[in-house]
C-alpha cells in the first residue's frame, strides 16, 4: 500500500481578487497532474488540525499569495519551523508556525518544506485575480510541478 | 479622576469587538460595554437575489458555522416554496448540523479558552496560544485537533467541502449518503469519543482552580432560550424554541420559526452594531436572555443518548436552578460534543439513511418565510420576504451573539467590578474581561478575519481625552 508522502497546501480566499491564486494554482495542478503521491489540500486558512497531515509527510510545499511581494513576481523559498514559538491570538497560523506545531505535538514533520509565494496586486471583493497575478500563474505551475517531481512521494 | 480603559480588538474570538471600561475617579470599574465594530450589511445586499440562491449566499456570513446559517435560510426557503422536505434530508442535514457544532465547540473550547484553562487567567499572554497548551499538556492539545477534524471531515464527506458547502438547498440536500461515505464517517467515532472523553475527564478536574471566575463571569440570572425535540428532547435541527425563565420555568413553549417575530424584538444600542433581543412580552432590556449550549443544557429535559444523558445529569448539579454562571458554557460544549459523537452514531445507523430521496422542488408558494437552526454559539433565525418571482424584498437575521449581547455587556461590568483596579492595572485583570466574552464564543463575523497578527491595545484615556498610558501586545 502507497501513502502520499508529500503534501501541497494551498491557503487563501478566492472571493477576495489575488488572494485567490493559490487555488486557481491548485485547479490547475489538478488539470496539469501531479506525480502519485503527492496529496493537495486547499483552505481559506491554514489552521492547527493541518499539523496532523504535515506530521505524516515527508515534504511540504505552502502556497499563498502576498500582497507585500510585487505583483505577479513568484518566489520559492525553503521554510523552516518557528524557532520562537508564535503566539498567535486566533486560530490560524503560518507556514513556519505549522510546522512547529506538528514537530512539538507529534514529534516529526516533514523533511522538506518550501513556500511559493505569488506576489499579489489587489485583495478586493472579486473572484478574478489581477493580469499580474493571472500571468504569473503558469511560472508557479511549472515551479509546483517541479518542485514535486523532485521529492520522494511514495513510501 | 476618571478613566476610560479600552481593548482593542479582544483577542481569540470569532470576529473583531472592543471592550471599554469606564473608571471612577477612584480607579473603580462603573460601566463596561462590548462592543461589535463592524457592519456586514448581508440583509440589504441580498435584496433582488432570488430566495434560492439565499442558502448559498447568507451562509458567507460565518466561516465557522455557516452550516446553521445554510440550515436557517434552507428552512426559510422552504417556508416560502410551502414543502416538506424527505425524512433522510432531515436526517442527513442534522449530522452536518451536529458535525459543525462539534469542530466548532472543539475551536472555541480548545484553541481559544484552553489557552486559560490550562495556564491560568494571569499566565503570560506570549504562552496563552495553541503552543502553551502543547507545552502543557499535548493530550488535550491533539484531543482538540481531532475533534476540531472530525466535525469538519464530516461536513467535507456530506458536502463535498468543509466551509460554504452547496449541499444543503432550500428543500433538503443535493445528494444522497453513500455507504462508502457512511463508512468512513462511522470509522472517525471511536477516536473522536476516546478524545472527548478525555476533555471532558481532564476540564472537571481543573474546573475548582477557577471559583472566581465562576462566581463572576456573566453569573447574574437570566431566562434562556433554545431549541427542543418532542418531550423536551435536546434537538439542534428541527424543533421548536422554548424560553425558561431564571428559576427553570418556561415562559413560552413550542416557538415555530414563523413566531419568532410576534414573541421577539430586537432592541439598538449606539456603541455596537450588533443587537440585543429580547423577549417582547418583558420588554427591554427585562425581556433579554441567553442562548447557546449552557441555554441548551438548561432547557431539554434529556439529551437520548446514554453517555451524553449521564453527563448531563452531572452538570446540573452545578447549580441548584437552571446553571447561571456563563463559565460553565465551556463544560455544556463538552457535553453537546459528547451529544454529537453519539447521535451522528445513532443517525447513521437508520435504515433510512441511504435514501436516494432527499430534495423536494416546488416554486414559490407564500410570500414570505422564516427558518430557525441551532448554530454552536445559540439559535439562529432567517426570515425573509420576496416578491411573487421570488426575489428577495427584505431579510432579517436574529443571531445568537445578538442575543447573547446584553448577558454579554452584563457580564462584562460583572467580572471588571470584581477584578479591575484601574490604579494597579495587571494583564490578568483585562484577560478575564476577555475571557468572560470567551466564553460566550461570540461569532462577529468569522469571515472577516485580520490579516497577521490581531493586536490587543490597552489604553487609559484621561477624561479630556487624553491618553494617559497605553500597553499593546
Amino acid at each position: 500500500m502507497t501513502h502520499p508522502r508529500c503534501l501541497i497546501l494551498a491557503c487563501g480566499n478566492p472571493s477576495r481578487g489575488d488572494d485567490g491564486a493559490a487555488w486557481r494554482l491548485a485547479e490547475m495542478a489538478a488539470v496539469a497532474g501531479l506525480p502519485v503521491g503527492v496529496r493537495v489540500i486547499v483552505q481559506q486558512q491554514w489552521t492547527p488540525e493541518l499539523a496532523e497531515d504535515l506530521a505524516g509527510c515527508e515534504a511540504a510545499l505552502f502556497v499563498d499569495c502576498s500582497i507585500a511581494d510585487e505583483a505577479g513576481v513568484v518566489t520559492l523559498t525553503a521554510v523552516k519551523p518557528a524557532e520562537i514559538a508564535p503566539n498567535y491570538l486566533t486560530h490560524h497560523m503560518d507556514a513556519a508556525g505549522l510546522l512547529r506545531l506538528a514537530a512539538e505535538l507529534y514529534g516529526v514533520g516533514p523533511e522538506r518544506a518550501d513556500l511559493l509565494v505569488i506576489g499579489g496586486q489587489s485583495l478586493g471583493y472579486t473572484e478574478e485575480l489581477s493580469p499580474a497575478v493571472e500571468a504569473a500563474l503558469p511560472r508557479a505551475l511549472a515551479l509546483m510541478q517541479g518542485w514535486a517531481a523532485t521529492q520522494t512521494c511514495i513510501q | 479622576m476618571s478613566q476610560t480603559i479600552t481593548i482593542d480588538p479582544v483577542t481569540r474570538l470569532e470576529g473583531h469587538g472592543k471592550i471599554t471600561l469606564h473608571l471612577n475617579d477612584a480607579g473603580v470599574v462603573e460601566d463596561a460595554q462590548f462592543s461589535v465594530t463592524q457592519v456586514r450589511g448581508f440583509e440589504k445586499f441580498s435584496e433582488g437575489r432570488p430566495f434560492y440562491e439565499m442558502p448559498g449566499l447568507m451562509a458567507r456570513v460565518c466561516g465557522i458555522c455557516p452550516v446553521s446559517h445554510l440550515l436557517a435560510s434552507a428552512k426559510a426557503g422552504e417556508a416560502i416554496m410551502a414543502v416538506e422536505i424527505p425524512y433522510t434530508a432531515k436526517q442527513l442535514r442534522s449530522i452536518a448540523n451536529i458535525a459543525q457544532m462539534v469542530q466548532s465547540h472543539a475551536l472555541s473550547f480548545f484553541y481559544l479558552s484552553s489557552p486559560d484553562l490550562l495556564l491560568g487567567m494571569d499566565a503570560d499572554p506570549v504562552t496563552r496560544n495553541i503552543f502553551g497548551v502543547v507545552g502543557a499538556n499535548a493530550a488535550i492539545g491533539k484531543a482538540g485537533i481531532g475533534l476540531r477534524r472530525f466535525g469538519q471531515s464530516i461536513i467535507e464527506i456530506l458536502g463535498t467541502k468543509r466551509i460554504h458547502t452547496g449541499w444543503i438547498v432550500a428543500g433538503g440536500v443535493t445528494d444522497p449518503l453513500t455507504a462508502e461515505k457512511r463508512e468512513r464517517i462511522l470509522a472517525m467515532l471511536p477516536e473522536a469519543r476516546t478524545n472527548i472523553r478525555l476533555a471532558l475527564k481532564w476540564y472537571k478536574s481543573i474546573l475548582p482552580n477557577f471559583a472566581g471566575e465562576i462566581a463572576t463571569f456573566a453569573s447574574e440570572p437570566s431566562a434562556f432560550l433554545g431549541m427542543v425535540g418532542e418531550d423536551g428532547l435536546f434537538e439542534l435541527t428541527d424543533g421548536t424554541l422554548t424560553l425558561i425563565d431564571a428559576k427553570g420555568k418556561a415562559i413560552a413553549e413550542g416557538i415555530t420559526a414563523a413566531e419568532f417575530d410576534d414573541v421577539f424584538g430586537e432592541a439598538v444600542e449606539p456603541y455596537s452594531f450588533t443587537k440585543f433581543a429580547y423577549f417582547k412580552a418583558l420588554g427591554y432590556p427585562e425581556g433579554s436572555y441567553r442562548v447557546g449550549p449552557l441555554a441548551r443544557l438548561n432547557i431539554c429535559k434529556t439529551m437520548g443518548t446514554p453517555e451524553a444523558d449521564k453527563e448531563l445529569a452531572e452538570f446540573r448539579q452545578l447549580d441548584s436552578g437552571p446553571v447561571q454562571s456563563s463559565f460553565h458554557f465551556h463544560h455544556a460544549r463538552l457535553v453537546e460534543i459528547l451529544y454529537g459523537i453519539e447521535k451522528i452514531e445513532e443517525l447513521l445507523n437508520d435504515a433510512e439513511i441511504l435514501s436516494p430521496h432527499v430534495r423536494a422542488t416546488a416554486g414559490v408558494n407564500r410570500l414570505e418565510g422564516a427558518g430557525i437552526s441551532e448554530a454552536p454559539r445559540g439559535t439562529l433565525m432567517h426570515h425573509y420576504k420576496v416578491d411573487v418571482n421570488g426575489l428577495m424584498t427584505w431579510s432579517n437575521l436574529v443571531i445568537a451573539t445578538g442575543q447573547n449581547n446584553h448577558a454579554m455587556n452584563r457580564g462584562l461590568l460583572q467580572v471588571a467590578k470584581a477584578f479591575v483596579r484601574g490604579n494597579q492595572l495587571e494583564q490578568g485583570m483585562l484577560n478575564r474581561c476577555e475571557a468572560m466574552i470567551r466564553t460566550f464564543d461570540p461569532c462577529l463575523s468569522c469571515s472577516t478575519h485580520a490579516y497577521g497578527k490581531m493586536p490587543l491595545i490597552i489604553e487609559l484615556v484621561g477624561p479630556g481625552k487624553e491618553l494617559l498610558s497605553s500597553v499593546r501586545r
